[in-house]
């Protein structure tokens, strides 16, 4: 679905990412581990078209997408959820996942926002309420729904469990299994090594602007490496 | 007491036209956060293509459109030549301000050069200047009309901005230019929605107070800018429903500042009183805290 082959980018002058290469195949679960400031969103934003790439190629099913603008990277089936969730505070739920749905011309968003709506109750109750309103947790969900509005092909994840509840967590990585199970390729950004491994079969680990380390879900959380820097003290 | 329901209706039919002309400017410089100095010209603009299209024998709701859709067309226009060159080149907004300062000038001069100095008039409508006595009040069909075009006017706004794929689209535009990118939304493209919007209301709104006083002239749109934008400050900047509400205010103050001291203070008066109702509600008449720019 997704290759990545040594990808330079970063914010002005200076790249933070230099050279990074990954695959994330059709219908897998692939997350990128790595400490704060190692460059994971950085490499979302590149991938996604947010920020422009310096160098390197990024392949969506074997085609060219480095230079396209985000609007349509989105249309040709990629969609983000950032990190910090980034809701319209002061839209509807309803109108966040509706806007969600922007690059569609198709008749079927409402039956997708049906679809949303079913698998996330909590934003169904509270559709008509502003979102800047909502828990983080609440946030989170609407933030997913809002990128699935898209009908990806490829779900690009930042940090989805960030400043949840363990609970909560639990709640969104079962989401994001079950998005996965039903045939959406999903690449994961976490910070929380141990859950992110539990869904994701295969893992890369990031650190300053380079790939360290890259291995199936078992071996990394076998990896002596692996286990001290990120798992260290994970629940 | 007929002198008071007189400036009450005489108030609500010039109030109706500085709402119009308030919600472009409040999409423009509120929710975009973009200074156009070239709105007040993009009413004269509308006001002459009115005019135009009325001379040249066309019935008055076909009049507006033209108006309606020239003032979006050169609302475009302000976009293309000043704003989107600025974004481009990184610019910051107060050189969009002199930017479109200058270009307010050029439509000016242009208007003045094509259209004259003096002042201009509608064609006499015998149909629009039908009026009823009611109690000693005079209403005009013209002023009625003019209420409820203005009145339709806010609700298309409303609907487009509240139930459009457009507006919703705007409003994200308006949070965050980068989330509108993360869904998916062209920045770019929605921005120019936005100025066409603003500029059809613009031109509407020319069109109408064109038609109330019946004077058109180059340099109406220079007052009418001060007017909108002091009317989107004291509404909540950004606020659709506070600018509709501010320009009928401003409306009332003048016509009975008008009636009651002297018309020598209309505007003395109704800047004024805005002045004193800011330093009581300083972020407006209606803002709320969520309605606030992220
Ligand atoms: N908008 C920006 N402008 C300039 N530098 C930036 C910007 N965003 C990130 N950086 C820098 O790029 C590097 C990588 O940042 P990035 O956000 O990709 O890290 P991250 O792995 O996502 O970290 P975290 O886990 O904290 O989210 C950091 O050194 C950061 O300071
Ligand atoms: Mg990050």
């Amino acid at each position: 679905m997704l290759e990545v082959r040594n990808l330079r980018a970063g914010y002005g002058a200076v790249d933070v990412l230099e050279g990074i290469s990954l695959s994330v195949p059709t219908g897998a679960c692939v997350c990128l581990l790595g400490a704060n400031g190692a460059g994971k969103t950085t490499t979302l934003s590149a991938i996604c078209g947010l920020i422009p790439a310096s160098s390197g190629e990024i392949l969506l099913e074997g085609r060219e997408i480095r230079r396209l603008r985000m609007e349509t990277v989105v249309r040709r089936g990629v969609s983000l959820v950032p990190e910090g969730r980034r809701v319209v505070a002061n839209m509807t739920v309803e109108d966040n996942l509706l806007v969600g749905a922007y690059t569609r011309g198709d008749d079927q968003v409402g039956s997708d926002l049906e679809a949303v709506y079913r698998r996330f109750g909590r934003l169904h109750q509270r559709r008509k309420q502003l979102a800047g309103s909502m828990s983080g947790g609440e946030q989170q969900m609407l933030a997913i729904g809002r990128a699935l509005m898209a009908r990806p092909r490829l779900l690009l994840l930042d940090e989805p469990s960030m400043g949840l509840a363990p609970q909560v967590v639990n709640d969104i990585f079962r989401t994001i299994r079950e998005i996965n199970e039903a045939g959406t390729t999903v690449l994961l950004v976490e910070q929380n090594a141990r859950k992110a491994l539990s869904v994701a079969s295969y893992g890369y680990v990031l650190e300053t602007g380079r790939i360290s380390f890259e291995g199936s879900a078992d071996t990394l959380l076998k990896s002596s490496q692996v286990v001290e820097a990120y798992l260290g003290d994970a629940s | 007491m007929s002198t008071f329901f007189q400036q009450v209706v005489n108030g609500i039919s010039l109030g109706s036209t500085y709402a119009v002309f308030a919600m472009g400017c409040t999409l423009i410089f509120g929710v975009l956060n973009i200074v156009n100095m070239a709105q007040g010209a993009l009413f004269m603009g509308g006001a002459y293509l009115g005019l135009e299209a009325a001379r040249l024998g066309l019935p008055a709701p076909l009049a507006l459109v033209v108006a309606l859709l020239g003032g979006g067309v050169l609302g475009v226009l302000s976009d293309l030549i000043v704003f989107r060159t600025l974004r481009a080149r990184g610019g910051h907004r107060w050189m969009g301000l002199v930017a479109s300062l200058a270009l307010a000038r050029v439509m000016v001069g242009l208007a003045q050069e094509i259209f004259g100095t003096q002042v201009q008039r509608y064609p006499p409508s015998a149909f629009l200047s039908i009026a009823w006595e009611i109690g000693g009040v005079r209403i005009q069909l013209l002023q009625v009309v003019i209420v409820v075009v203005s009145v339709v006017l806010m609700a298309l706004l409303a609907i487009t901005l509240q139930r459009s794929s457009t507006g919703r689209a705007i409003r994200t535009v308006a949070f965050s230019e980068d989330v509108a990118r993360i869904v998916g939304v062209p920045v770019g493209r929605t921005i120019m929605a936005t100025f066409f919007l603003a500029g059809a209301l613009a031109g509407a709104a020319g069109m109408l107070l064109g038609n109330l006083f019946n004077v058109v002239s180059p340099f109406m749109g220079d007052q009418m800018l001060v007017k909108g934008l002091t009317v989107i400050i004291l509404g909540g900047l950004g606020n659709v429903p506070g600018a509709v509400a501010g320009g009928f205010l401003l409306g009332l103050i003048e016509v009975f500042s008008v009636a009651y001291v002297s018309s020598s203070f209309r505007d003395a008066i109704g800047f004024g009183l805005i002045f004193l109702i800011l330093l009581v509600k300083p972020t407006g008449l209606f803002s709320r805290v969520e309605d606030r720019r992220a």
